[in-house]
């Protein structure tokens, strides 16, 4: 019997080993890409006010919402599916401070006009954010 | 009552001693510590290929199974989770290597990649489906595959070079 083992090229590693070592790179690369990259941009924001009322605001249009709380209106304005507070009654403005939110769970309030925000999506990645 | 007769091949008789050699690294590697469960080098594996190169898929499947379930029975973990695990992947990776060698060109190196990603994909299937469906499996396939790439090229290497010495030999034997 012939062993096949002698057509062995002593070449370590052929054009083609290449070839399939590339397409194993390509397939890891993908997994890594494809498990990885978490998307988890929000697409609605829950907004309370000082009487416990909740409302919805879509993150999908852009636009800026008044919302009238404990000292007075506090605006949140809506853009490119970031929300922030844009103005709000208050002396420290903390809530102006925290920015713009995006992530679900990422959270917002103004303590002394009783508004808060927080962001939601349908596939949370994490409970709550705190900072 | 007539006495039963075993006629033992001189295939039967490789099978046996290929397969010994396959479970005896099987063993030791199973001492390795490894960081994360069902990584490991798959250096057993190593002997799956030579035998494929000399004496084919039908030897190979027999080494590489018999491999599976005798180690596992010295392991004590025959029909454990990881004996499915193991068997699965064994499977995968013969499906692969019985596709591979048919593309032309490709080497040890090349064989080796395919065996690997697919005994990984084939573990990684098998544990989705029996023990763990839940989408967090699939955030680990790219550090699992990833690893079957790095180690299914290391044992290619090693199997290149034991091809050429085992040429040799047969060289300086056979003048």
């Amino acid at each position: 019997m012939t062993s096949p083992r002698k057509n062995i090229s002593k070449q370590r590693i052929t054009l083609t080993d290449i070839f399939v070592i590339s397409i194993g790179l390509g397939v890891v690369s993908i997994l890594s890409i494809s498990q990885w990259q978490e998307k988890d941009d929000a697409d609605i924001a829950i907004v309370h006010n000082n009487l416990g009322e909740q409302i919805h605001l879509s993150l999908l249009d852009d636009h800026t919402h008044s919302i009238n709380g404990r000292l007075g209106e506090s605006q949140l304005q809506i853009s490119g599916g970031k929300v922030r507070f844009k103005d709000s009654p208050c002396n420290q403005h903390v809530c102006m401070r925290a920015g713009w939110l995006k992530e679900s769970g990422e959270a917002a309030a103004c303590l002394p006009n009783g508004i808060s925000v927080v962001l939601h999506s349908d596939t949370p990645r994490y409970d709550s954010i705190n900072f | 009552m007539t006495a039963s007769t075993f006629n033992i091949t001189e295939e039967d008789g490789r099978i046996a001693r290929l397969a010994a050699l396959a479970i005896i690294i099987h063993i030791a590697e199973s001492a390795l510590p490894s960081p994360l469960p069902g990584i490991k080098p798959g250096l057993a594996n190593i002997i799956t290929l030579l035998v494929l190169f000399d004496y084919g898929l039908r030897t190979a499947a027999w080494v590489s199974l018999l491999r599976v379930l005798v180690g596992s029975l010295l392991l004590g973990t025959f029909l454990s989770p990881t004996f499915l695990l193991s068997l699965a992947g064994a499977l995968a990776s013969l499906l692969a290597l019985a596709i591979g060698r048919t593309i032309p060109g490709i080497g040890p190196v090349g064989l080796a990649v395919l065996a690997a990603l697919a005994h990984m994909a084939g573990q990684l299937v098998m544990a989705w489906w029996v023990f763990l469906p839940h989408p967090a499996l699939w955030k680990l396939s790219p550090v699992f595959m990833g690893m079957a790439l790095v180690f299914g090229i290391v044992s290619g290497i090693i199997a290149h070079a034991v091809m050429q010495q085992l040429n040799l030999n047969s060289e300086s034997d056979m003048p």
